[in-house]
């Protein structure tokens, strides 16, 4: 038997997802599948059709791009970071800790951001380019050191 | 390719958190074991249900242990490839010794590390590690596993795969995933403070785990994001090893430089020289920190240069009452006693990454924030749980329509990894129990049956789910709970029966590592056979009723 | 100094009751411990109190934090603290989903 507040509690989520509140998003709720009786074409899991119009190759370069540029250009920053902050006079295991605790951060925001940006040759060419590029700054700096 | 932001976060969130919550599950629940390895290694191996002990003295105790030390065969073993010529037998020339101890071990760990006569690399170094007993420095046989410290802890971090560190790499990216999971979360989750209390039970299975995955998931959001960041940053030297690769000849300058700044030697000078009196090094070092308002254990004594003129003593202080591991390092010229150097206060960057590590590692004296810190973890398995339950529950009707196999699939998996788990665990303490101290290899049995009960869970899962490919209730999750009760509940009396420390004795003695383990054990089976009987009695009512609420959003739709 | 406990003890029922008023600002929550709402115009004694609810939640919380730092280095003052509020928030929800009504006193409805 259903308490008074259960009924509001209802009523009140039921007002929440009045249409005019929905975005594209919200096919991540329930509502979608919520009774078997109700299910129908417009029901259909907008997200499984997102996901079937994903072709195999464009997604696959994606995901290579956030897990393996992520990570080019994550070392290029930690190496960069590294040399540049103890040329700069910090102490090197501070140095070091700095840079890969900002790295870790740069990963989680890099990875994020190839999945959001349109064009993931733009992607590629951003973290790739630019990780190969502060690798390369970082040896030049430890030349010019050792 | 994504039609929006949020879009492209939902698909991230979704697929690389099921695919990596398999991960993260295992990640997460040994990880809350770990909060209390030590007490498990006490429940585990009954000879060392003693006090915690301070770190005992290092001329009387711990240094003729060090001197009848040599490496562990498997370490050895390792060697091969790795030197010119046959792998040596003596391994004479002592790099450093170690000892270590916390305010929660009754043993004190020790290590060796010596240099490899023809090696390759000049720099290779092989271990000795053991667990000594500070009482009489006996060291303890090394076919006893030490199951919290030896077998969960590393679990949680490598999966005790370490061919090639691929365990840890796998974690680590685990991780990586679980901070893009919480920021992605945190997108899709519009109502992210309106549903910070909601949790609606009365409604479809759907419904309610998806209110209980938000739930545990923002209200533990800083915990989620620190450790699985801190875990991180703790491995950053593994996954980005800069300085042992590109900036090698950097790293090399700045030992060089440290060196002759802080007076402690890098090499050795090939000239022999005695060892001084520890004890009276350690008792200086003492008294430094108590001049300075800081008196307190000893947490680390390390020797580099063993046995040589350069030889120096290093005395670290327990961060017992703080998140910093140890500090306050003191360090004195080894044959002479004099001091070489008092470790000057941090930097700034180096107490934040001392408080990063040392939130994760936990050293320190705090029960309660242990115990909150069990529920941190407790909450992410629920989290990654409701998350798998969640994507199977929304998808596999169309999926027994279609005939595709996929819920079923992850359903299966999910049982394996969620109750699966705990089958495995209660299974080891349970053979732990059973099987006689004296077997040589008790270790290596205790890990088979460790592996064993979970293949046999995974098989389970698998056999059982055909009711998922129909649309319901795969009846694997309640069973699976029942054996996991059985078996947490065999554990308790095994350990009653074989050590005698039943909970009424280590309750009224107050020895609280083998009663915490085994009240804990209890409150498992408690909580799995609670789920057992809510899952038996909710089966009918699976699949949701179209409530008029439901009618309404999805005519609304 | 106090017992570093009882200061504990204290910061936990902080947090506690800290979130179960700001869970009684949100109308959802509030029909869900005192019932629905009478039919009939809103008066000052049927709307929820949201403002004073929410001010007070946030100090309640900011008491606990005080309590934390006085039982504890600062270092881990605010880890127990942060823990506590993950603790307590997941109570108070529980407690909303299985048994509203026992938080009835924490903010008794005007008759």
């Amino acid at each position: 038997m259903r308490r008074p507040g259960a009924v509001s509690q209802n009523t009140h989520f039921a007002n929440a997802n009045h249409p005019h509140l929905h975005s594209p998003s919200s096919l991540i709720s329930v509502r979608a599948a919520s009774s078997p009786a109700l299910q129908g074409p417009r029901t259909a899991d907008a997200m499984t059709t997102a996901t079937t119009a994903l072709r195999p190759l464009p997604l696959l370069s994606r995901i290579a791009a956030a897990v393996l540029g992520g990570y080019a250009f994550c070392w290029g920053f930690v190496a960069l970071g590294l040399a540049g902050f103890y040329a700069a006079g910090m102490a090197f295991h501070d140095a070091e800790h700095l840079s890969s605790i900002l790295g870790l951060l740069l990963y989680l925001v890099a990875f994020c951001w190839t999945f959001a940006v349109p064009r993931v040759g733009r992607a590629w060419a951003l973290l790739v380019g630019g990780g190969a590029l502060m690798a390369g700054i970082a040896a030049l700096i430890q030349r010019a050191m050792v | 390719m994504f039609q929006s932001f949020r879009l492209s976060m939902a698909w991230l969130h979704t697929w690389f958190g099921l695919v990596l919550g398999f991960v993260l599950m295992v990640v997460f629940f040994f990880g809350s074991l770990s909060v209390f390895d030590r007490e498990i290694d006490r429940w585990a191996l009954p000879d060392s249900r003693f006090a915690p002990q301070p770190m005992p003295s290092f001329d009387r105790v711990l240094k003729p242990a060090f001197e009848r030390m040599q490496p562990a065969k498997d370490a050895v073993a390792l060697l091969d490839g790795r030197v010119d010529g046959p792998i040596p037998e003596r391994f004479d020339t002592v790099r450093r010794w170690g000892a270590y101890t916390t305010h929660r071990d009754p043993v004190v760990a020790v290590f060796a590390g010596y240099a490899v006569p023809r090696a390759k690399d000049p720099d290779e170094t092989v271990f000795a590690i053991h667990a000594l007993d500070p009482r009489d420095g006996a060291v303890l046989p090394e076919g006893q596993l030490r199951i919290g410290s030896q077998f969960f802890y590393p679990l949680h971090y490598s999966l005790n795969l370490n061919w090639k560190d691929l365990g840890t790499w796998i974690v680590g990216f685990s991780a990586l995933m679980m901070l893009a999971a919480l920021v992605s979360g945190v997108v899709m989750h519009r109502k992210i403070f309106r549903e910070f209390f909601t949790f609606r039970r009365d409604k479809s299975t759907q419904r309610s785990a998806l209110d209980l995955h938000n739930l545990t998931g923002v209200v533990a959001l800083p915990f989620h994001f620190f450790f699985a960041f801190t875990g991180l940053v703790i491995f950053a030297g593994i996954y980005f090893p800069v300085s042992h690769t590109q900036l090698h000849a950097l790293h090399e300058l700045s030992e060089k430089i440290e060196a002759r700044e802080t007076g402690l030697p890098h090499e050795r000078a090939g000239v022999g020289a005695p060892l001084a009196s520890v004890d009276a090094m350690v008792a200086e070092a003492q008294r430094r920190w108590a001049a300075k308002g800081m008196a307190g254990d000893v947490g680390y004594i390390g020797v580099e240069h063993v046995g040589d003129a350069n030889a120096y003593v290093s005395v670290y202080r327990a961060g017992t009452d703080r998140v910093a591991l140890t500090g306050e390092g003191i360090h004195f010229k080894a044959s002479t006693g004099e001091l070489l150097r008092e470790d000057p206060p941090r930097t700034a960057v180096d107490s934040v990454n001392e408080f990063l590590t040392g939130l994760h590692l936990q050293h320190f004296r705090h029960w309660l924030l242990r115990w909150l810190y069990v529920l941190g973890g407790l909450l992410g398995c629920v989290c990654i749980a409701t998350g798998f339950v969640f994507f199977v529950e929304k998808r596999k009707r169309q999926h027994a329509k279609a005939g595709s196999p996929g819920s079923r699939m992850v359903d299966a998996l999910a049982v394996t990894t969620v109750t699966g788990m705990l089958i495995a665990t209660t299974a080891m303490l349970v053979a732990n129990r059973l099987l006689s101290d004296a077997l040589p290899d008790k270790g290596d049995w205790e890990k088979t049956v460790f592996w064993s009960a979970w293949a046999l869970a995974l098989l389970h899962a698998f056999a059982r789910n055909g009711a998922v490919a129909l649309g319901r209730l795969s009846p694997a999750w309640r069973e699976q709970c029942f054996f996991a009760a059985g078996g947490a509940v065999a554990a308790v009396v095994a350990n009653a029966l074989t050590t005698g420390d039943h909970l009424g004795r280590t309750l009224a003695a107050g020895y609280w590592p083998v009663a915490g383990v085994d009240l804990s054990l209890l409150a498992l089976a408690a909580g799995a056979l609670l789920a057992a009987r809510r899952l038996g009695r909710g089966a009918p009512a699976a699949a949701p009723r179209p409530t008029p609420a439901a009618m309404a959003e999805a005519s609304n739709g | 100094m106090a017992d570093p406990w009882l200061l504990l003890a204290g910061a936990a029922v902080a947090t506690l009751i800290g979130f179960a008023w700001l869970a009684l600002g949100m109308e959802v929550h509030w029909t869900q411990v005192h019932g629905a709402r009478p039919a009939g115009p809103t008066t000052a004694a049927t709307t929820v109190p949201t403002r004073r609810l929410r001010l007070l939640g946030a100090a309640a919380l900011a008491v606990s934090l005080a309590l934390c730092l006085g039982a504890d280095h600062p270092s881990m003052a605010v880890l127990v603290w942060l823990m506590l509020l993950a603790g307590s928030a997941v109570a108070v929800a529980m407690t909303l989903s299985t048994r509203p009504h026992w938080l009835r006193w924490c903010w008794p409805a005007r008759a």
